[in-house]
Protein backbone atom coordinates (compact mmCIF):
# COMPACT_ATOMS: atom_id res chain seq x y z
CA UNK A 1 0.00 0.00 0.00
CA UNK A 2 0.97 3.30 -0.76
CA UNK A 3 3.12 5.86 1.79
CA UNK A 4 1.27 8.78 2.70
CA UNK A 5 3.65 12.25 3.35
CA UNK A 6 0.89 14.95 4.98
CA UNK A 7 1.65 18.51 4.07
CA UNK A 8 0.96 21.21 6.41
CA UNK A 9 1.81 19.43 9.09
CA UNK A 10 0.97 22.00 12.60
CA UNK A 11 -0.77 24.41 10.80
CA UNK A 12 -4.37 25.10 11.09
CA UNK A 13 -6.79 26.06 8.74
CA UNK A 14 -10.28 27.77 9.47
CA UNK A 15 -13.14 28.86 7.69
CA UNK A 16 -14.68 32.36 7.97
CA UNK A 17 -18.11 32.96 7.40
CA UNK A 18 -19.06 36.06 6.59
CA UNK A 19 -23.50 36.65 5.84
CA UNK A 20 -23.51 40.20 6.11
CA UNK A 21 -25.45 43.12 4.75
CA UNK A 22 -22.43 45.52 4.73
CA UNK A 23 -19.07 43.33 3.73
CA UNK A 24 -19.05 41.06 0.94
CA UNK A 25 -16.67 38.12 1.12
CA UNK A 26 -13.99 40.15 -1.24
CA UNK A 27 -13.77 43.22 0.74
CA UNK A 28 -13.34 41.06 3.90
CA UNK A 29 -10.13 38.91 1.98
CA UNK A 30 -8.99 42.59 1.29
CA UNK A 31 -9.08 43.99 4.54
CA UNK A 32 -7.76 40.12 6.26
CA UNK A 33 -4.61 40.48 3.65
CA UNK A 34 -3.67 43.95 5.39
CA UNK A 35 -3.41 41.90 8.97
CA UNK A 36 -2.19 38.23 7.67
CA UNK A 37 1.00 37.80 8.74
CA UNK A 38 2.10 35.40 6.45
CA UNK A 39 -1.27 33.28 6.72
CA UNK A 40 -2.41 31.98 3.65
CA UNK A 41 -5.82 33.52 2.86
CA UNK A 42 -8.39 31.74 0.23
CA UNK A 43 -11.58 33.69 -0.94
CA UNK A 44 -14.72 31.40 -1.26
CA UNK A 45 -18.17 32.55 -2.14
CA UNK A 46 -19.04 32.16 1.43
CA UNK A 47 -16.38 34.54 2.91
CA UNK A 48 -12.51 33.00 3.39
CA UNK A 49 -10.31 29.73 4.45
CA UNK A 50 -7.30 31.30 6.34
CA UNK A 51 -4.09 28.74 6.97
CA UNK A 52 -1.40 28.73 9.36
CA UNK A 53 0.26 28.64 12.14
CA UNK A 54 -2.22 28.28 15.23
CA UNK A 55 -1.05 31.51 16.51
CA UNK A 56 -0.32 33.60 13.74
CA UNK A 57 -4.55 32.10 12.49
CA UNK A 58 -5.50 33.11 15.91
CA UNK A 59 -4.55 36.81 15.77
CA UNK A 60 -5.94 36.65 12.32
CA UNK A 61 -9.11 35.72 13.64
CA UNK A 62 -9.55 38.08 16.36
CA UNK A 63 -8.44 41.21 14.24
CA UNK A 64 -11.28 39.90 11.10
CA UNK A 65 -14.16 39.40 13.82
CA UNK A 66 -13.57 43.10 14.75
CA UNK A 67 -14.20 44.00 11.36
CA UNK A 68 -18.25 42.63 11.52
CA UNK A 69 -18.72 40.53 15.06
CA UNK A 70 -22.28 39.35 14.71
CA UNK A 71 -22.19 38.86 11.03
CA UNK A 72 -18.87 36.73 10.98
CA UNK A 73 -18.49 32.81 12.02
CA UNK A 74 -15.92 31.14 12.52
CA UNK A 75 -15.07 26.79 12.67
CA UNK A 76 -11.96 24.52 12.26
CA UNK A 77 -11.36 22.81 9.12
CA UNK A 78 -9.58 19.39 8.88
CA UNK A 79 -7.93 20.33 5.39
CA UNK A 80 -6.24 22.83 3.57
CA UNK A 81 -7.92 25.10 1.10
CA UNK A 82 -7.56 23.44 -2.28
CA UNK A 83 -6.69 20.20 -0.98
CA UNK A 84 -7.81 17.68 -4.05
CA UNK A 85 -9.15 15.32 -1.82
CA UNK A 86 -12.04 17.53 -0.78
CA UNK A 87 -12.12 20.21 -3.56
CA UNK A 88 -15.20 20.09 -5.51
CA UNK A 89 -13.29 20.43 -8.45
CA UNK A 90 -12.07 17.37 -7.86
CA UNK A 91 -15.00 15.54 -6.37
CA UNK A 92 -17.57 16.52 -9.01
CA UNK A 93 -19.52 18.25 -6.54
CA UNK A 94 -19.23 19.67 -3.14
CA UNK A 95 -18.38 17.31 0.18
CA UNK A 96 -21.70 16.31 2.07
CA UNK A 97 -19.86 19.08 5.03
CA UNK A 98 -21.20 21.75 2.79
CA UNK A 99 -25.04 20.41 3.10
CA UNK A 100 -24.50 21.38 6.37
CA UNK A 101 -23.09 24.24 6.76
CA UNK A 102 -26.02 25.06 4.10
CA UNK A 103 -28.57 23.78 6.59
CA UNK A 104 -27.08 26.31 9.16
CA UNK A 105 -26.68 29.09 7.08
CA UNK A 106 -30.42 29.40 6.71
CA UNK A 107 -30.39 30.44 10.14
CA UNK A 108 -27.36 32.15 10.79
CA UNK A 109 -29.29 35.89 10.97
CA UNK A 110 -31.16 34.20 13.83
CA UNK A 111 -27.68 33.83 15.75
CA UNK A 112 -26.90 37.15 14.56
CA UNK A 113 -29.67 38.93 16.76
CA UNK A 114 -28.85 37.42 19.27
CA UNK A 115 -25.46 38.60 19.47
CA UNK A 116 -26.56 41.99 18.68
CA UNK A 117 -29.16 42.08 21.55
CA UNK A 118 -27.17 40.75 23.72
CA UNK A 119 -23.99 43.23 23.24
CA UNK A 120 -26.30 45.54 23.21
CA UNK A 121 -28.07 44.96 26.36
CA UNK A 122 -25.06 44.04 28.33
CA UNK A 123 -26.98 42.89 31.06
CA UNK A 124 -28.36 39.40 31.98
CA UNK A 125 -29.28 37.03 29.57
CA UNK A 126 -32.66 35.28 29.85
CA UNK A 127 -32.36 32.39 31.72
CA UNK A 128 -35.03 30.21 29.08
CA UNK A 129 -33.55 28.34 26.55
CA UNK A 130 -35.21 27.04 23.84
CA UNK A 131 -35.11 23.21 24.78
CA UNK A 132 -37.46 20.83 23.38
CA UNK A 133 -41.39 21.18 23.89
CA UNK A 134 -43.08 20.88 26.99
CA UNK A 135 -44.55 17.71 27.38
CA UNK A 136 -48.22 18.17 28.05
CA UNK A 137 -49.51 17.24 31.43
CA UNK A 138 -51.49 13.72 31.01
CA UNK A 139 -54.79 13.53 31.88
CA UNK A 140 -55.68 12.81 35.14
CA UNK A 141 -57.16 9.03 35.48
CA UNK A 142 -60.49 10.90 37.91
CA UNK A 143 -61.12 13.60 35.07
CA UNK A 144 -60.96 11.04 32.45
CA UNK A 145 -63.66 9.13 34.31
CA UNK A 146 -65.56 12.14 34.88
CA UNK A 147 -65.18 12.74 31.27
CA UNK A 148 -66.81 9.25 30.27
CA UNK A 149 -69.89 9.45 32.89
CA UNK A 150 -70.44 13.04 31.74
CA UNK A 151 -70.51 11.45 28.17
CA UNK A 152 -72.65 8.46 29.16
CA UNK A 153 -75.07 10.79 30.96
CA UNK B 1 -11.03 27.67 29.13
CA UNK B 2 -13.25 24.81 28.84
CA UNK B 3 -13.06 22.10 25.91
CA UNK B 4 -16.67 21.65 24.82
CA UNK B 5 -17.79 18.94 22.47
CA UNK B 6 -19.95 20.36 20.36
CA UNK B 7 -23.22 18.22 18.94
CA UNK B 8 -23.32 18.18 15.59
CA UNK B 9 -19.61 18.04 15.71
CA UNK B 10 -19.36 19.95 12.00
CA UNK B 11 -21.65 22.89 13.12
CA UNK B 12 -20.29 26.55 12.16
CA UNK B 13 -22.81 28.26 14.37
CA UNK B 14 -21.34 25.90 17.80
CA UNK B 15 -18.27 26.26 16.42
CA UNK B 16 -18.25 29.63 16.11
CA UNK B 17 -19.95 30.49 19.99
CA UNK B 18 -17.59 28.34 21.90
CA UNK B 19 -14.39 30.06 20.81
CA UNK B 20 -16.01 33.52 21.11
CA UNK B 21 -16.69 33.47 24.25
CA UNK B 22 -13.76 31.89 25.22
CA UNK B 23 -13.91 28.41 25.55
CA UNK B 24 -12.34 25.40 22.80
CA UNK B 25 -14.77 23.95 20.31
CA UNK B 26 -14.49 19.41 20.01
CA UNK B 27 -15.42 19.20 16.95
CA UNK B 28 -15.26 16.60 14.19
CA UNK B 29 -12.15 19.00 12.04
CA UNK B 30 -10.28 18.32 14.87
CA UNK B 31 -10.08 14.62 14.43
CA UNK B 32 -9.83 15.04 10.65
CA UNK B 33 -7.23 17.14 10.78
CA UNK B 34 -4.50 14.82 12.95
CA UNK B 35 -5.32 12.40 10.68
CA UNK B 36 -4.75 13.75 7.45
CA UNK B 37 -1.26 15.71 9.22
CA UNK B 38 -0.12 12.21 10.36
CA UNK B 39 1.48 9.78 8.34
CA UNK B 40 1.01 6.33 7.46
CA UNK B 41 -0.65 4.70 4.66
CA UNK B 42 -2.46 6.25 2.05
CA UNK B 43 -6.38 6.30 2.55
CA UNK B 44 -8.05 9.01 0.95
CA UNK B 45 -10.05 10.75 1.60
CA UNK B 46 -10.00 11.31 5.38
CA UNK B 47 -6.80 9.15 5.75
CA UNK B 48 -9.03 6.71 7.92
CA UNK B 49 -7.60 3.25 6.88
CA UNK B 50 -9.11 -0.23 7.59
CA UNK B 51 -7.32 0.09 10.85
CA UNK B 52 -9.58 2.77 12.44
CA UNK B 53 -12.49 0.61 12.37
CA UNK B 54 -10.89 -1.57 14.83
CA UNK B 55 -9.59 1.30 16.65
CA UNK B 56 -13.31 2.01 17.18
CA UNK B 57 -14.12 -1.46 18.81
CA UNK B 58 -12.77 0.40 21.97
CA UNK B 59 -15.98 2.07 21.92
CA UNK B 60 -18.38 -0.24 20.13
CA UNK B 61 -18.30 -3.92 19.56
CA UNK B 62 -17.47 -5.78 16.87
CA UNK B 63 -21.03 -6.32 15.53
CA UNK B 64 -21.47 -2.67 15.35
CA UNK B 65 -20.99 -1.88 11.24
CA UNK B 66 -17.12 -0.54 10.26
CA UNK B 67 -18.36 2.98 9.40
CA UNK B 68 -19.80 3.45 12.94
CA UNK B 69 -16.44 2.18 14.23
CA UNK B 70 -14.30 3.73 12.16
CA UNK B 71 -15.91 7.21 12.87
CA UNK B 72 -15.56 6.49 16.63
CA UNK B 73 -12.40 6.19 16.58
CA UNK B 74 -12.58 9.73 15.14
CA UNK B 75 -14.67 10.61 17.85
CA UNK B 76 -14.07 8.77 20.70
CA UNK B 77 -10.92 10.54 21.77
CA UNK B 78 -12.27 13.92 21.33
CA UNK B 79 -15.05 12.70 23.85
CA UNK B 80 -12.64 11.20 25.85
CA UNK B 81 -10.87 14.90 26.88
CA UNK B 82 -14.60 16.93 26.38
CA UNK B 83 -15.15 18.82 29.62
CA UNK B 84 -19.06 19.86 28.81
CA UNK B 85 -20.69 19.23 25.79
CA UNK B 86 -23.27 21.30 24.10
CA UNK B 87 -26.12 19.22 22.26
CA UNK B 88 -28.33 20.78 19.43
CA UNK B 89 -31.02 18.00 19.34
CA UNK B 90 -32.95 18.55 16.23
CA UNK B 91 -29.74 18.51 14.30
CA UNK B 92 -31.27 16.36 11.60
CA UNK B 93 -29.34 17.45 8.42
CA UNK B 94 -26.18 17.56 9.63
CA UNK B 95 -24.02 15.38 6.92
CA UNK B 96 -20.50 14.00 6.34
CA UNK B 97 -18.74 13.38 9.38
CA UNK B 98 -21.67 13.64 11.48
CA UNK B 99 -23.89 11.79 8.76
CA UNK B 100 -24.13 8.57 10.04
CA UNK B 101 -27.23 8.44 12.48
CA UNK B 102 -26.56 5.32 14.91
CA UNK B 103 -22.53 6.91 15.42
CA UNK B 104 -24.72 9.96 16.44
CA UNK B 105 -26.78 8.41 19.03
CA UNK B 106 -23.47 6.67 20.16
CA UNK B 107 -21.62 10.44 20.85
CA UNK B 108 -24.94 11.50 22.48
CA UNK B 109 -24.78 8.19 24.80
CA UNK B 110 -21.05 8.53 26.00
CA UNK B 111 -21.34 11.81 26.45
CA UNK B 112 -24.45 11.48 28.93
CA UNK B 113 -22.72 8.56 30.36
CA UNK B 114 -19.17 11.31 31.51
CA UNK B 115 -21.57 13.26 34.13
CA UNK B 116 -20.02 16.49 32.50
CA UNK B 117 -21.81 19.52 32.13
CA UNK B 118 -24.18 19.47 28.78
CA UNK B 119 -26.64 22.22 27.62
CA UNK B 120 -29.42 20.92 25.22
CA UNK B 121 -30.77 22.52 23.29
CA UNK B 122 -32.67 22.69 19.85
CA UNK B 123 -32.07 25.61 16.58
CA UNK B 124 -33.73 28.96 16.74
CA UNK B 125 -36.68 29.52 14.20
CA UNK B 126 -37.00 32.71 14.43
CA UNK B 127 -35.43 35.83 16.20
CA UNK B 128 -36.77 35.90 19.76
CA UNK B 129 -35.22 31.92 19.66
CA UNK B 130 -32.19 33.40 18.23
CA UNK B 131 -31.45 35.71 21.38
CA UNK B 132 -32.61 32.74 23.69
CA UNK B 133 -30.27 30.41 21.86
CA UNK B 134 -27.06 32.49 22.26
CA UNK B 135 -27.67 33.82 25.77
CA UNK B 136 -28.34 30.42 26.91
CA UNK B 137 -24.84 28.70 25.12
CA UNK B 138 -23.18 31.71 26.89
CA UNK B 139 -24.50 31.27 30.21
CA UNK B 140 -23.79 27.83 30.10
CA UNK B 141 -20.24 28.45 28.92
CA UNK B 142 -19.95 31.30 31.87
CA UNK B 143 -20.46 28.74 34.41
CA UNK B 144 -17.77 26.48 32.93
CA UNK B 145 -14.18 26.20 35.06
CA UNK B 146 -11.64 28.68 33.02
CA UNK B 147 -8.99 26.97 33.27
CA UNK B 148 -8.78 23.79 32.02
CA UNK B 149 -7.10 20.42 33.43
CA UNK B 150 -3.48 20.58 32.07
CA UNK C 1 -8.82 11.25 -27.35
CA UNK C 2 -10.64 9.19 -24.97
CA UNK C 3 -12.50 10.64 -22.55
CA UNK C 4 -12.69 8.78 -18.54
CA UNK C 5 -15.65 7.25 -18.08
CA UNK C 6 -17.31 8.88 -14.94
CA UNK C 7 -18.88 6.87 -12.59
CA UNK C 8 -21.47 8.52 -9.75
CA UNK C 9 -20.64 6.96 -6.75
CA UNK C 10 -23.66 6.29 -4.36
CA UNK C 11 -22.30 5.42 -0.79
CA UNK C 12 -22.60 6.05 2.55
CA UNK C 13 -19.85 5.88 4.58
CA UNK C 14 -17.03 4.26 2.31
CA UNK C 15 -14.81 6.75 3.83
CA UNK C 16 -15.19 5.69 7.24
CA UNK C 17 -14.84 2.19 6.54
CA UNK C 18 -11.54 2.94 5.21
CA UNK C 19 -12.49 1.40 1.65
CA UNK C 20 -12.68 4.02 -0.20
CA UNK C 21 -8.90 3.78 -1.39
CA UNK C 22 -10.52 0.19 -3.17
CA UNK C 23 -13.12 2.27 -4.90
CA UNK C 24 -10.52 4.65 -6.21
CA UNK C 25 -7.93 2.10 -7.10
CA UNK C 26 -11.02 -0.14 -9.26
CA UNK C 27 -12.31 2.94 -11.22
CA UNK C 28 -8.81 3.62 -11.60
CA UNK C 29 -7.75 0.38 -13.07
CA UNK C 30 -10.43 0.55 -15.92
CA UNK C 31 -9.26 3.83 -16.76
CA UNK C 32 -12.52 5.22 -15.41
CA UNK C 33 -13.01 8.15 -12.70
CA UNK C 34 -15.09 8.24 -9.38
CA UNK C 35 -17.25 11.83 -9.20
CA UNK C 36 -20.26 12.87 -6.50
CA UNK C 37 -23.05 14.44 -8.10
CA UNK C 38 -23.21 17.71 -7.04
CA UNK C 39 -27.06 18.35 -5.23
CA UNK C 40 -28.36 21.24 -2.96
CA UNK C 41 -29.70 20.99 0.35
CA UNK C 42 -33.26 21.47 -1.45
CA UNK C 43 -33.06 18.79 -3.39
CA UNK C 44 -31.79 16.50 -0.61
CA UNK C 45 -35.20 17.77 1.36
CA UNK C 46 -37.06 16.96 -1.75
CA UNK C 47 -35.72 13.74 -2.84
CA UNK C 48 -36.21 12.50 0.70
CA UNK C 49 -40.02 13.76 0.34
CA UNK C 50 -40.53 12.09 -2.90
CA UNK C 51 -39.06 8.95 -2.48
CA UNK C 52 -40.68 8.07 0.42
CA UNK C 53 -38.49 6.21 2.63
CA UNK C 54 -37.75 7.16 6.01
CA UNK C 55 -34.53 7.35 7.23
CA UNK C 56 -32.71 8.88 9.95
CA UNK C 57 -29.00 9.40 8.66
CA UNK C 58 -28.27 12.35 6.57
CA UNK C 59 -25.78 10.68 4.55
CA UNK C 60 -28.10 8.08 3.68
CA UNK C 61 -30.51 10.82 2.76
CA UNK C 62 -27.90 12.27 0.58
CA UNK C 63 -27.46 9.44 -1.12
CA UNK C 64 -30.88 9.17 -2.00
CA UNK C 65 -30.88 12.57 -3.20
CA UNK C 66 -27.74 11.79 -5.49
CA UNK C 67 -29.30 8.45 -6.74
CA UNK C 68 -32.81 10.71 -8.07
CA UNK C 69 -30.97 13.53 -9.33
CA UNK C 70 -28.85 10.64 -11.58
CA UNK C 71 -32.39 8.67 -12.81
CA UNK C 72 -33.74 12.21 -13.30
CA UNK C 73 -31.23 13.20 -15.72
CA UNK C 74 -30.29 15.99 -13.50
CA UNK C 75 -26.83 15.73 -13.11
CA UNK C 76 -24.84 15.32 -16.34
CA UNK C 77 -21.72 13.76 -16.06
CA UNK C 78 -19.60 15.54 -18.15
CA UNK C 79 -20.95 18.91 -18.08
CA UNK C 80 -22.27 19.35 -21.49
CA UNK C 81 -19.28 18.28 -23.80
CA UNK C 82 -20.88 16.71 -26.50
CA UNK C 83 -18.67 17.42 -29.05
CA UNK C 84 -17.69 13.33 -29.41
CA UNK C 85 -19.03 11.41 -32.14
CA UNK C 86 -21.38 8.54 -31.11
CA UNK C 87 -19.55 5.21 -31.72
CA UNK C 88 -21.50 2.57 -33.83
CA UNK C 89 -24.43 4.73 -34.03
CA UNK C 90 -24.78 4.52 -30.10
CA UNK C 91 -27.20 7.16 -28.91
CA UNK C 92 -26.69 9.49 -25.98
CA UNK C 93 -28.04 7.67 -22.94
CA UNK C 94 -29.88 9.05 -20.26
CA UNK C 95 -29.27 7.64 -16.70
CA UNK C 96 -32.30 5.87 -16.16
CA UNK C 97 -31.21 3.08 -18.65
CA UNK C 98 -28.05 3.04 -16.90
CA UNK C 99 -26.93 -0.34 -14.93
CA UNK C 100 -26.04 1.65 -11.36
CA UNK C 101 -24.21 -2.04 -10.31
CA UNK C 102 -21.10 -1.00 -12.43
CA UNK C 103 -21.22 -2.44 -15.98
CA UNK C 104 -21.22 0.25 -18.58
CA UNK C 105 -19.85 0.04 -22.37
CA UNK C 106 -16.66 1.32 -23.39
CA UNK C 107 -17.86 3.99 -25.75
CA UNK C 108 -16.36 7.25 -24.86
CA UNK C 109 -19.53 9.21 -26.31
CA UNK C 110 -21.54 7.15 -22.78
CA UNK C 111 -23.03 9.72 -21.18
CA UNK C 112 -24.96 9.24 -16.97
Amino acid sequence: MAEYIPEYVGTVTKYVFVESPTLTPGELALKAYEASEGVLIKETCFGLQVTGEPEAVDRLIEVIRAFDPAHIFVKDRGFPPGDPRRCRANLGGARPGYLGHEREVRILRYITRGLEVLERRETEAPDEVPAAPKKKPKLDIKRLQELIEKEES
Amino acid sequence: MAKVFIYPATSLILSDLVARFGHKPLGSALGIRERIQTAGVDSPPLQITPEEPKRGLKYAAVEVPSGVRGRMAIYGPLIEEAEAAVIVTDADLAFGCMGCARTDELILFSLRQKGIPILELKYPTNEEEGVQFVAAIKNFLAGLPKESEE
Amino acid sequence: MSQKVRIAQLSCGPEYSGVQKEIYDAAKAVDAEIFFPDIALADVERAVASFGLDVKSADLKLMIARAMALVEGKVDADGGDHSSAPVSGAPRRRSSETNFAGTFPSTPDFRW
